[in-house]
């Protein structure tokens, strides 16, 4: 209750993913997720591992990846920032993507979530129908028939 | 945690569904099996054709575009334009529309936009509406009036509302307005500032951020700004004509902790003082347009008379009233320029300012005692003294605490004649604790040459004027000078010995490390670091018949530096 911002800033927490990996973090650098924030205010014991339970070991340590660059806010500027987050972006495959989009989802993480939702339109961005289902391997389970009439519904949609 | 242990039964779902069979993964579908939610979160970062197209994709995908929260639309020439618009809305889904911007591009000759404005325009916004919309921005910059429909002033989601254009205000005494959540109103530009607009204004008790461009062209108007809740207040009145002096702007907001005021004409007046305000910009200037009243600005107070005492005096009242400021922006003409009277009305101390940019040096001298805390001072003489001749700089009787004590940095602008060095002279001999001097200036003869010789004259003459102001006497000793002209720039600190250390470079695009070098004339030259080789330069100079062709490196200039200290130097 009375506790200062000096020792919220030093108190480490465990994070445990769904596969049992444990990590240490900063409390700060946990706060950024929602949930997490609104497990700690119900929390007794500051000291147990709190489990991210649908999350991996693998996604969560990327996750803590973002959230530990965006806890330090002042040593990037906000250009340099912008940088780090398209790189941490691009070097995902899409299942990793997949992975981290419901993670910050479920941690309600909303940077990260944008971050990642953009990056995925961005992929949509400028591509024929065909490329996007190619692109996301969406299988398309219309009729020839059926397609055309949704073309001819939303014209608009389809003149470039 | 009743929610949390739902959303973890879900994604398990989700998990337990996609685990098994790992060699396959690549081939598997993984998009359309993420929550519908995330998923129109991704189509709303797209525009809406692209949103749209992602109907064909799958059964899954066919009606997940109907649910984006964010929304741009545009009207082009096309008539099917806005039967398209039409439809997108009557699509839409989702309970809560974040944004919804709308442009009307610029509609063809003969087309009846009004016809758009007032039926078409009408039926989309209830359909946003009806979305509980928070954010509308739309973009009408074309030279028809936009009429606003009255229900726009009713809603309980609307939190940003941002309209550019020639907007006309509903014409409806007593109109209805609730806007209880608003946070951020745009209005760009009205010809009219009318009743109901006040009682918006005063009535959105959440209202933070105001931003209002008119252009009233009435002769005689009040305008009553009362926002209880304002942080940020911006106006802009695009007037040009001189008989709107009389439009009385009020302002009562206590809470403003910024802002901006760009009005040559309007005479304002703070009901409140705003106690904590930090940041403002008050431009008193006609852009463009003819000041016909030029004479006036070197009236005594004495002299004055008149509207334009009356102007003066309360001009100056309201600037008392935004003391309590850290950063200031203060541009003035002559009929405006309130400075010059600050010691003749009674002005509070302003003394929480440390940052201040104007246009005017000459009264600012002899006002600097009311900002006894300054640190940063940038000042453009280019807009206030186009008049050069009228300069005309005199120290004044004591020396302003701020200048000896405070001031850390000056960045004087459009240095141009020989009496400003007399100005820069007292700045330097004065100021203490000076640490950068920054000065840019531009003779005329660097404005304007036509030939090679007329250049080569031009670069002797601005380093004529560089080696002046590096030569002044300094009081800091720790100050910087800094000088730039257009064909000269130059830095130093302080002379030693003989030599002033400082750097000059030649040709504005050619920079220190020399591998900037720009096309022509400015190609010519790398740097060279010392005064004197813009002597033997100029030598060179006049010895070539065909003005200036010498290609000089670094290492040939110093050189011929060391053979002119040893041959001609004092």
């Amino acid at each position: 209750m009375a506790s200062t911002s000096t020792s919220t800033l030093s108190r480490k927490l465990i994070l445990k993913s769904s596969d049992g990996e444990k990590f240490e973090v900063d409390e700060n650098v946990a706060m950024q997720s929602q949930t997490i924030k609104h497990m700690i205010e119900d929390l007794d014991d500051i000291n147990s591992p709190i489990p991210v339970s649908i999350v991996t070991g693998t996604i969560l340590s990327k996750v803590i990846e973002y959230c530990k660059k965006h806890a330090t806010e002042d040593s990037d500027s906000d250009e340099q920032l912008k940088q780090w987050d398209k790189e941490y972006a691009n070097n995902m495959d899409l299942n990793t993507l997949y992975y981290l989009l419901l993670a910050a989802n479920y941690m309600e993480i909303k940077g990260l979530l944008e971050l990642i939702t953009q990056c995925v339109a961005d992929m949509i961005k400028g591509k024929s129908p065909e490329e996007i289902r190619a692109h996301f391997n969406i299988k398309n389970d219309f009729t020839p028939q059926e397609e055309a009439n949704i073309r001819n519904e939303n014209p608009w949609a389809f003149e470039n | 945690m009743e929610k949390l242990r739902m959303g973890d039964c879900k994604i398990m779902k989700y998990y337990s569904r996609k685990r098994p069979k790992r060699s396959i993964e690549e081939e598997e579908d993984r998009l359309s099996s993420l929550p519908d939610a995330i998923l129109t979160d991704i189509l709303s970062r797209l525009s809406i054709d692209t949103a749209a197209k992602t109907s064909v994709l799958s059964h899954h995908w066919r009606r997940l575009w109907t649910g984006v929260t964010r929304v741009d639309l545009y009207v082009c020439n096309q008539s099917d334009s806005t039967a398209k618009i039409s439809y997108i809305l009557r699509q839409l889904t989702c309970r809560k529309l974040r944004h919804f911007g709308l442009t009307l591009e610029d509609l063809e000759e003969g087309s009846n936009p009004s016809a758009i404005c007032v039926s078409e325009l009408e039926s989309w916004f209830h359909q946003v509406f009806s979305r509980n919309v928070e954010n509308i921005s739309v973009n009408a910059e074309y030279d028809v009036p936009l009429l606003l429909p009255a229900f726009l002033f009713n809603s309980q989601s609307l939190v940003t509302l941002s309209i550019l254009g020639v907007l006309k205000l509903p014409k409806i005494k007593d109109l209805c307005v609730n806007l209880p959540n608003l946070n951020k109103l745009t209005l760009d530009e009205l010809d009219n500032f009318p009743l109901c607009l006040e009682n918006l204004i005063k009535s959105c008790s959440l209202l933070e951020h105001l931003d209002l461009v008119f252009d009233l062209d009435l002769s005689s108007h009040v305008v009553n700004i009362i926002a209880s809740n304002l942080k940020s207040l911006s106006i802009s009145n695009l007037s040009m004509l001189n008989n709107t002096r009389k439009t009385r702007v009020y302002i009562d907001a206590p809470k403003l902790a910024k802002l901006k005021i760009q009005d040559w004409s309007s005479i304002y007046y703070f009901l409140q003082n705003p106690s904590i305000l930090v940041k403002a910009c008050i431009q008193l200037e006609n852009d463009g347009g003819y000041d016909g009243l030029e004479l006036d600005g070197e009236q005594d107070y004495g002299a004055l008379s008149g509207p334009r005492k009356e102007y003066i005096c309360q001009m100056t009242k309201f600037f008392g009233g935004l003391s309590s400021v850290s950063k200031l922006e203060l541009k003035l003409e002559s009929w405006t320029n309130i400075l010059r009277y600050f010691n003749c009305l009674n002005l509070p101390i302003f003394s929480n300012l440390t940052w201040l940019q104007t246009n005017c040096f000459k009264d600012l001298l002899i006002s600097l005692n009311y900002f006894p805390n300054l640190e940063h001072l940038e000042v453009d003489l280019w807009l206030l003294d186009d008049k050069m001749e009228q300069r005309r700089w005199c120290a004044p009787d004591f020396i302003p605490d701020c200048l000896v004590s405070k001031l850390e940095t000056i960045h004087i602008s459009t240095v141009g004649i020989d009496d400003d060095l007399r100005l820069l002279a007292y700045i330097l001999s004065n100021a203490i604790v000076l640490k950068k001097l920054l000065v840019d200036f531009s003779t005329v003869d660097g404005a304007y040459v036509e030939n090679e010789r007329d250049k080569a004259y031009a670069v002797w003459k601005e380093c004529q004027l560089c080696r002046s102001l590096l030569n002044l006497p300094r009081s800091s000793s720790t100050c910087e000078v800094v000088v730039s002209g257009r064909l000269v720039a130059a830095s130093g600190n302080a002379v030693q010995g003989e030599f002033l250390t400082c750097q000059m470079y030649l040709g504005r695009s050619v920079t220190a490390s020399g591998n900037a070098l720009s096309n022509g004339y400015h190609a010519k030259y790398k740097w060279v670091d010392r005064l004197d080789a813009c002597n033997f330069l100029y030598h060179k100079c006049q010895l070539s018949s065909t003005g200036l062709t010498a290609v000089m490196d670094t290492h040939e200039a110093m050189t011929h530096v060391q053979q002119l200290s040893s041959g001609n130097m004092r």
